[in-house]
C-alpha cells in the first residue's frame, strides 16, 4: 500500500481518505502493520479518523441481517432483477476466466441441489459432491477442480499428474488420498482420512502437509489457518447421514446443517462464538436442529420455515 | 531472537507473542494514544493467547496485530455504544434482549428498537446512495461477506480496484454518520479515560480499574 505518512498539516479529508485505505487493507493478509503503526504515530488525529471509519464499518456487522433482508427484497423486485442477473452472469464468467487460460480444457460443472451426487473419473478417482454444492473440473487431464460447498474426494495418486483443487482461498496439491473439503465463501475445512496432501493459501506462510487424521480450517474472517486432529473414520461421514464436530463454531455447524439437512438455523451474533463438540444425526433436519440446541443448552424458535437459535429460558 | 520459526503447535502463539511483543505494544500505543491503555490491552491479549489451544499456522505476526487492532476497536465500540444509549441511539450487539430490562434508566425497549431501526434505515440510505462501483463492492464484501478477492472476481476488476471502491464506501458512511451526530463527541486521545479491553465477538463487561 502506498500511503503517505500524513502529517498534522494534512487536511482532514486526506487523513480520512488514508484511514479508509488502511481500514480496508487491514482485512487482508498483506496488511503492512509497520506502515500502519508509523502512520498512526505521525499524528494523533490519524487514530481518531481510523476509529471513525472502523466504527462506521462495524455498524454494518450490527445491522447485517436487516441489510440482507433489503437485498433479498431487491432481488425479487422486478426493477432490480436485471442487475442481479447481470451480477450472476458476471460471477459465472469470473469462475470461467479465473482458471489459467493455458490449462483450461473443456470445463465440466457439476451442481447439486437438495441431493448429493457421485462423480466417477476416468482414472478411478471418485468424488461425492455434497448437496447444494458445485464442482467444476477442467484441464486437459481433468487436473483442475474448483469447489464451493462440500465434497469427499477419493483420488488415485498419479505422480505424473499435477492435480490442483481450489476451494476459496486455498489450493490443494500433491494429492493421493481420501479427504473431505467444505467451503463456505472464504472459510474452508479440509480433513484427511487417508494418505496426505499439501494445502497452500495466501494466508499461510508456507504450504502445509496434511496427513491422515489431520484437519485444516481456514477462518474466512481472519484468514487464519488452524490444524487440528480429526478421527479419520469421521471424515466425510455426512455421506452416512451424520456429522461430528470438535470445538466447531456454532455458525459453522449451522452452515453444515443448511447444506446437508436442508434446515435453516439463524445464529445471532451473540452466540456465534459458542462452539459445539459432538455428533449429529442429519435425519430430516428438524431433529438435527433440536439435538444441536439441546446439546448446547439453547432454545430454538420457529421462524419463517427455519429456526432461530437463542439463549434458553427467556 | 533465537526462535526464528515458531512452531505451529499449541505453544506457537505464546512464543509468537513473546517474539513480537515489542512491536505490538508500539502499535497499541500509537493506536490508542496511551501507554497505560496499551499495556492493559497487551495484558488482555496475553490472557486470550494463553487460553488458545491451537496455534495459528498462517501469518502469525499479522494475527497478533489483528487481535490487537480488534481489541482497540472493541473498546472504541463499547464507548460508542454507551454514548449512543445515553443519547437515544441504540446498540444491540445481539445481546440487547438480555440487557434491556436491566437498564430502566435508559431509553425504553420501544425507543431502542425504534432508534435501531433508524440506524439501519440510515445505513440503507447511505449505501443506496453510494456510487455504483463502491455500492456493489460494499454489498458483496460487507453484507454478503465475500472476500475481497472474490469480489474482484465477481466484479471483474483488480483487488486494488476493490479496495478503492471499499474505501470510497467507508468515507461516505463515516461522512453520513458524522453529519447526523452519531459519533461520540469526546474523541481526543488524552480524554479517553474509559478505554478498556474485552474480547472480540463477546460483549464482556469491562473490568478495568477506573482511570
Amino acid at each position: 500500500m502506498n500511503t503517505d505518512p500524513g502529517t498534522s498539516t494534512s487536511s482532514m479529508r486526506d487523513i480520512v481518505e488514508t484511514a479508509a485505505q488502511w481500514h480496508v487493507a487491514s482485512a487482508c493478509d498483506d496488511m503492512d502493520w509497520d506502515g500502519f503503526t508509523a502512520w498512526l504515530e505521525a499524528d494523533p488525529a490519524h487514530a481518531r479518523a481510523y476509529d471513525e471509519i472502523a466504527l462506521a464499518d462495524g455498524l454494518i456487522d450490527e445491522h447485517r441481517p436487516a441489510l440482507l433482508e433489503t437485498e433479498e427484497a431487491a432481488f425479487v423486485a422486478p426493477s432490480r432483477t436485471r442487475v442481479r442477473l447481470a451480477l450472476a452472469v458476471a460471477a459465472v464468467l469470473a469462475v470461467a476466466i479465473s482458471l489459467p487460460a493455458l490449462l483450461v480444457g473443456k470445463e465440466t460443472v457439476y451442481r447439486t441441489e437438495a441431493a448429493g451426487r457421485h462423480i466417477a473419473l476416468e482414472d478411478g478417482s471418485a468424488i461425492d459432491l455434497a448437496p447444494h454444492s458445485q464442482l467444476s473440473i477442467s484441464g486437459r487431464r481433468h487436473d483442475r477442480m474448483a469447489l464451493s460447498g462440500g465434497a469427499y474426494f477419493a483420488i488415485q495418486h498419479d505422480p505424473a499428474r499435477q492435480l490442483l483443487i481450489t476451494a476459496g482461498p486455498i489450493g490443494l496439491r500433491d494429492i493421493g488420498t481420501r479427504f473431505d473439503v467444505q467451503r463456505d465463501g472464504t472459510s474452508v475445512r479440509v480433513a484427511v482420512s487417508e494418505g496426505r496432501l499439501t494445502a497452500s493459501s495466501d494466508g499461510l506462510d508456507e504450504p502445509i502437509a496434511l496427513d491422515a487424521g489431520k484437519a485444516l480450517r481456514i477462518d474466512g474472517e481472519t484468514a487464519l489457518g488452524f490444524v487440528t486432529p480429526v478421527r479419520p473414520e469421521t471424515v466425510g461421514e455426512w455421506r452416512a447421514g451424520h456429522l461430528s464436530y470438535q470445538n466447531a463454531p456454532l455458525a459453522l455447524v449451522a452452515g453444515d446443517l443448511a447444506r446437508y439437512a436442508g434446515v435453516q438455523i439463524a445464529v445471532p451474533v451473540s452466540l456465534r462464538s459458542r462452539t459445539f463438540s459432538g455428533t449429529l444425526a442429519l435425519g430430516d433436519g428438524r431433529t438435527a436442529a433440536h439435538d444441536l440446541a439441546q446439546l448446547l443448552g439453547l432454545a430454538l424458535r420457529d421462524d419463517r420455515g427455519g429456526f432461530v437459535m437463542e439463549p434458553a429460558g427467556r | 531472537m533465537e526462535m526464528r520459526e515458531p512452531d505451529p503447535d499449541r505453544s506457537g502463539l505464546a512464543r509468537l507473542f513473546e517474539l513480537h511483543r515489542g512491536e505490538v505494544r508500539r502499535f497499541l500505543v500509537a493506536r490508542c494514544g496511551s501507554p497505560e491503555d496499551a499495556d492493559d490491552l497487551l495484558q488482555d491479549m496475553w490472557v486470550r493467547i494463553a487460553a488458545t489451544t491451537v496455534g495459528p499456522i498462517g501469518n502469525g505476526r499479522a494475527y497478533l496485530f489483528r487481535i490487537a487492532n480488534n481489541l482497540v476497536l472493541d473498546a472504541a465500540r463499547a464507548r460508542q455504544r454507551a454514548m449512543r444509549r445515553d443519547r437515544g441511539w441504540v446498540e444491540a450487539d445481539g445481546e440487547f434482549d438480555d440487557a434491556i430490562d436491566e437498564r430502566p434508566d435508559r431509553a425504553t425497549p420501544a425507543d431502542e428498537a425504534l432508534a435501531r431501526k433508524q440506524e439501519a434505515a440510515l445505513l440503507e440510505h447511505v449505501i443506496a446512495g453510494l456510487p455504483a462501483g463502491a455500492q456493489r463492492a460494499l454489498r458483496l464484501h460487507r453484507i454478503e461477506e465475500l472476500s475481497q478477492s472474490d469480489v474482484a472476481q465477481v466484479m471483474g476488476i483488480s483487488r486494488s480496484g476493490v479496495e478503492k471502491h471499499l474505501a470510497v464506501a467507508m468515507k461516505h458512511l463515516r461522512r453520513a454518520l458524522h453529519d447526523c451526530g452519531w459519533y461520540a463527541p469526546v474523541a481526543s486521545g488524552d480524554e479517553e479515560t474509559g478505554t478498556a479491553g474485552g474480547s472480540t465477538g463477546k460483549a464482556q463487561p469491562m473490568n478495568r480499574k477506573p482511570a
